[in-house]
């Protein structure tokens, strides 16, 4: 049996009444799809043979782009469908609020507040306000263990913009020039 | 996607099935080059944290039942259907059009 059969018969046992229909070419060296449909809430997994790992994405979904989410095994692709298809979770990871992103890295508020040095209810306004100092949502994005960035995108480039999340990254002064003399002043 | 499906319109009808799997494979990759911010990578990834996008892998080529001059790519989100005379169709995994194109003989996708 090859790895998207038994998912398809591990996900129809863990929930009566999924849709599940695998769509893979004839070469079972290319991998293929196992779309996924219960109610209203879709997801499409991808079996990569190179990597021996299945790409997990919620529906609806755009673009021609990689997998959302990866995992290694059976039983743990199976656990985050169930998320997906019961609870109706999302795997795209590009929009989340910060307390959506806490909540998903398995952190309270009363354990990040700690580790910023604040009071709890400090953090809660923090997490609700839609417009915070840059320096804050440093110091929150690095208690939860990440790195903060911030680019902006242009039609032909993506530019990281490190002034505001390196504090030690000093803006460069730009040298001030006599204004230059007319030759007729000469 | 908008730009690609422009782009993709504006560009020669190709003539064959070939063809317009080297159309489409170009054109993507010359969106994303321009627009992705990220360098193309040979071999990409299942899962990347780079917001690029990439061509229908060509191992995963299927028949259409019905319609034999016609062979289907599947991707993630998406089904692209190429036809021998060079018509390409893409399809989202709900089944709606989201682009068509005829071959160099006028003709559609599902007119094969």
């Amino acid at each position: 049996m090859n790895p998207l059969e038994e998912l398809k018969r591990e996900i129809e046992s863990k929930i009566p009444g999924v849709k599940a229909v695998i769509d893979a070419p004839r070469d079972p060296r290319a991998g293929g799809f196992l779309d996924l449909h219960l109610d209203d809430h879709g997801a499409v997994v991808e079996w990569s043979p190179r990597e021996k790992r299945f790409g997990v994405s919620s529906l609806p979904g755009t673009g021609f782009g990689g997998a959302d989410e990866a995992y290694d095994d059976v039983a743990s692709t199976v656990l985050r469908l169930v998320e997906i298809l019961k609870e109706g979770q999302h795997t795209d990871p590009k929009e989340l609020l910060l307390n959506d992103l806490r909540d998903k890295m398995g952190i309270s508020q009363e354990e990040l507040a700690k580790t910023l040095n604040l009071r709890q209810p400090t953090l809660s306004k923090m997490e609700r306000r839609r417009d915070v100092l840059i320096s804050t949502l440093r110091k929150i994005v690095e208690g939860l263990g990440g790195k903060l960035e911030i680019a902006a995108r242009f039609p032909r480039a993506l530019v990281q913009l490190v002034q505001f999340t390196e504090p030690g990254r000093a803006v460069r002064k730009r040298a001030r020039r006599k204004p230059s003399r007319l030759k007729a002043d000469r | 996607m908008d730009e690609f499906y422009r782009r993709l319109g504006l560009a020669p009808d190709a003539s064959t099935f070939e063809e317009a799997l080297g159309l489409i494979r170009r054109t993507l990759n010359d969106v994303e080059d321009e627009l992705s911010g990220f360098p193309m990578n040979p071999d990409p990834p299942l899962k990347s944290d780079e917001d690029r996008m990439y061509p229908p892998n060509l191992d995963q080529i299927h028949d259409v039942p019905g319609a034999p001059r016609v062979k289907r790519l599947r991707s993630r989100y998406h089904n692209t259907f190429v036809g021998e005379n060079g018509a390409i169709e893409i399809r989202s995994s709900s089944g709606t059009i989201e682009f068509f194109k005829p071959g160099a003989d006028g003709k559609t996708v599902g007119e094969l």
